[in-house]
């Protein structure tokens, strides 16, 4: 009946392939190069309609609507997210992420709940402890090294699945280096009370991006490994001494609001409501002197992130400074609070249009010669990621 | 049949390089004709495909499996839809929504039914089908979970054999699989559980509450009824269909509907260890009638639980008041209080005891207590002597848990009792 074997022409066949593009009015110069301009035109108004649909329908589905919902998201943001004037696309479905899903659970989580099931059964009373101790570990290394394999996967998925002028993005590598890395990275930042994480951030950073590509064109690295995460290590400082010092700053408040209760020497074997409530409060002081200080930081990243990145001939620049930065986190903060989490796609939103408003490139490219990316990507995604509760990212 | 006499133009991304070509667009016969300048490509109207409308109102089609877009400006669609009615119809899109929706509602509905009735239902049969040895088996690591987190009482050896005694003559009228292994721990609450595999925990708070042995006759033969009935194992089995299951439906997330969605299963475990505590009752009262024991004994002592529930959660609410009396110490604490209070406590008790009496005013008894005066007295002292250590290394753990998961209120329960009782 689907009359395959119709008549010809059913793929895009330029006429005179071969041939260069016609002499149009321009520059006869070999390459036309030109720089990109960002642009988000995402709204509150255009959002909300999204966010609210997902919110019923993924109380009335028992959530199961998620991957159809978040792909809504992405499509509007997407869509609304131009460069040059010309907007992105992505090319993902609900179905893709809800098999992934299926497959991740049955694949994956199935066979860790049996195992653990015929553990109990299976190993003698005696010598379970030992058993659970002795497994505690490889097994923890296990599920950090899935973590970094989702967040891989799910990149990879997520770029497949963007295209601008209908080329696709794409991520090369290895899934199974990359989660090393974040182990390896991971240990190195606890060794180093926290000093080597901007270093393991960036160097994961690069890690991704240099095997990242448009079409077929590659990203470079403008910045290898000498001073890849310098320029961060000011506003780490600062990050990191307000974390000290606010940790000192919350025992001294929680000890004057408590204390009261500590000189009439009635110390309750369990807290009262009211010492419960001033723990809160000092740990919101705690939370806020951290967090304000911790914004510096935050926006250096994203300098920094975008600006060690090359294409072509492009670099690119992204102007993120800590209050504009701090006030998208607050008032993100405040929507997913009052909306009981289901304002996220709004929240998530303010963030990506803050940055594509900011992303600026240098230099120029010639756009017409990208040809296509030849690795389609992964039929299916995310569900790994999905598994792990970091699915919902944009 | 071709050519519309109005040009519908758009634009053109071929899928193969970058360039965006302006192109017009016309019907031929079975194929849409794209030309642009140097560019002409036909795609098959049967394989064309509607991509989500742009935020300006361009429509987007493509040919499956292709890469290329074609874009339609919004002013050129009117007169596209002219020539492709059906693709371009404007409540396609939300059809498409109300189907997958109400797709997916059903789906969620089924696998909802399946978790509230048809779980329930099969965790019975399908406890009865698990092999003894492998309940027996489970039943040792649970009974090595509660031994890490709480205190074993020095036992004398008159009152374990004074409980061993109680348990057999249970065991002799039940049909259990399993025999009952009774034993007492030292625990800041009142409470009596059945571990699979015939272990029975009673507290030593449980055991101040009690006036006589037929009481605690009583209290064996509801939890002998457990096991012999394999509530627990259903149970299990129940919790771990809906583990698996809830987190098919729900995935790892944490978000706002996830959560929704686990209270509600938490919620419904609640419902039905209710059901399984009424048909012990009902057992309990047969075992007791066969084995001579006083079948009054449990009503007796729910009856007595019942004003100490109360007392507790008059002291709970009166403790929420003031600001140095002890409180809950969190949301989630004083949330379990409240559950606790609705759906075991107040109208429960009260219910089982009144179902309980009626029930055992139809049973005959020969008036013989269950113990003699003097194994009675060495029960009661039980965990007064002392209490057996449990591995030290792990004491400060159970402890940190311990003061994690007690409930609220329990404070007062046991000042109450100390009070009371000595």
């Amino acid at each position: 009946m689907t009359d395959e074997t119709g008549e010809a022409g059913t793929s895009a066949v330029p006429e005179d392939a071969g041939t260069p593009p016609q002499p149009l009015p321009d520059t006869a110069g070999a390459r036309r190069g030109e720089s990109l301009v960002f642009a988000s035109s995402a709204t509150w108004g255009g959002i909300a309609p999204i966010t609210l649909l997902n919110a019923l329908l993924n109380i009335v589905t028992l959530t199961l609507w998620r991957f159809w919902g978040r792909t809504r998201v992405r499509r509007y943001l997407w869509s609304t997210t131009t460069i040059n004037g010309i907007p992105l696309e992505y090319t993902g479905t609900g179905w893709e992420l809800f098999r992934s899903f299926i497959f991740v659970m049955i694949a994956i989580f199935l066979p860790v709940y049996a195992l653990f099931f015929a553990g109990q059964l299976l190993l003698p009373p005696e010598h379970f402890m030992l058993v659970f101790g002795v497994a505690y570990i490889p097994f923890l290394l296990f599920f950090y090294w899935l973590l970094g394999i989702a967040m891989w996967v799910a990149r990879r998925y997520r770029l497949s699945r963007t295209t601008w002028r209908s080329i696709r993005l794409g991520q090369a590598g290895s899934a199974n280096g990359y989660a090393w890395a974040t182990i390896g990275y991971a240990l190195l930042s606890i060794i180093t009370l926290g000093w080597y994480s901007p270093a393991a951030e960036m160097r994961l950073t690069r890690r991704l991006w240099r095997e990242t590509f448009y079409g077929d064109r590659q990203f470079t690295i403008l910045q290898e490994d000498e001073g890849l995460a310098g320029p961060l290590y000011p506003a780490f400082a600062l990050a990191w001494f307000s974390g000290v010092i606010g940790y000192i700053a919350f025992v001294v408040v929680y000890m004057a609001l408590i204390w009261p209760d500590l000189a009439s020497g009635e110390v309750p074997a369990t807290p009262t409501l009211m010492m419960i409530v001033k723990m809160y409060a000092a740990l919101f002081v705690f939370f806020a002197v951290v967090g304000l200080f911790s914004l510096p930081y935050a926006a250096a990243l994203l300098r920094r992130k975008a600006e060690i990145l090359g294409l072509d001939d492009l670099d690119f620049r992204l102007r993120a400074g800590f209050l504009s930065l701090g006030w998208v986190y607050v008032v993100n903060l405040l929507i997913i609070v009052f909306t009981l989490g289901f304002g996220l796609p709004i929240a998530q939103m303010r963030l990506w249009r803050y940055v594509f408003n900011r992303l600026e490139a240098n230099g120029e490219i010639d756009i017409e010669t990208i040809r296509q990316n030849a690795d389609r990507g992964p039929k299916s995604g995310e569900g790994l990621a999905d598994a792990f509760d970091i699915g919902n990212v944009i | 049949m071709s050519s519309d006499p109005s040009v519908i133009t758009g634009t053109f991304a071929d899928g193969d390089t970058a360039a965006i070509h302006a192109v017009t667009i016309a019907v031929e016969g079975r194929r849409l004709a794209i030309t642009g300048e140097a560019l002409r490509v036909y795609w098959r109207i049967r394989r064309l495909k509607r991509l989500p409308d742009r935020p300006d109102g361009a429509v987007v089609l493509t040919e499956r499996g292709s890469d290329a877009r074609l874009s339609i400006e919004p002013d050129s669609v009117a007169s596209l839809r002219a020539l492709l009615p059906k693709l371009l119809d404007p409540g396609q899109a939300r059809r498409g929504t109300w189907i997958l929706g109400g797709t997916l509602t059903a789906t969620a509905a089924g696998i909802a039914g399946f978790l509230f009735f048809g779980l329930p239902a099969l965790s019975h049969p399908l406890a009865h089908a698990i092999p003894v040895d492998v309940e027996y088996r489970l039943g040792e690591r649970s009974n090595q979970f509660v031994a890490w987190f709480t205190d074993e009482c020095e036992t004398t050896d008159t009152a374990q054999a004074a409980l061993d005694e109680l348990a057999g003559r249970l065991h002799a009228v039940s049909d259990s699989p399993f025999e009952f292994r009774p034993r007492i721990v030292d625990a800041h609450f009142p409470n009596a559980f059945a571990l699979p595999g015939g272990h029975i925990v009673i507290t030593d708070e449980l055991i101040d509450e009690m006036k006589s042995p037929d009481e605690l006759a009583g209290v064996l033969a509801h939890e002998a009824a457990h096991i012999a009935h394999r509530h627990v194992m259903a149970a299990q089995l129940r919790e771990m269909g809906f583990g698996v299951l809830l987190e098919f439906l729900i995935g790892g997330g944490s978000g706002a509907g996830q959560e929704l969605a686990r209270t509600g299963a938490t919620l419904e475990s609640l419902r039905h260890s209710r059901g399984a505590e009424a048909e012990a009752d009902a057992y309990a009262l047969q075992y007791l009638h066969t084995a001579d024991l006083n079948p009054h004994a449990l009503a007796d002592f729910f009856e007595r639980m019942q004003v100490v529930f109360e007392d507790m959660e008059a002291d709970t609410e009166a403790g929420n008041d003031g600001d140095d009396a002890t409180a809950p110490p969190d949301s989630g604490t004083r949330a379990e209080a409240w559950l606790r209070a609705v759906l075991r406590t107040h109208p429960d008790t009260a219910r089982r005891a009144a179902r309980a009496r009626a029930a055992a005013a139809a049973l005959d008894w020969s008036g013989e207590p269950a113990l003699e005066d003097t194994q009675w007295a060495a029960l009661d002292a039980v965990c007064e002597a002392g209490v057996s250590r449990s591995d030290t290394a792990v004491e400060q753990m159970r402890d940190r848990i311990q003061d994690a998961v007690r409930p609220a209120g329990t404070e007062e329960a046991e000042n109450g009792a100390d009070a009371a009782g000595h």
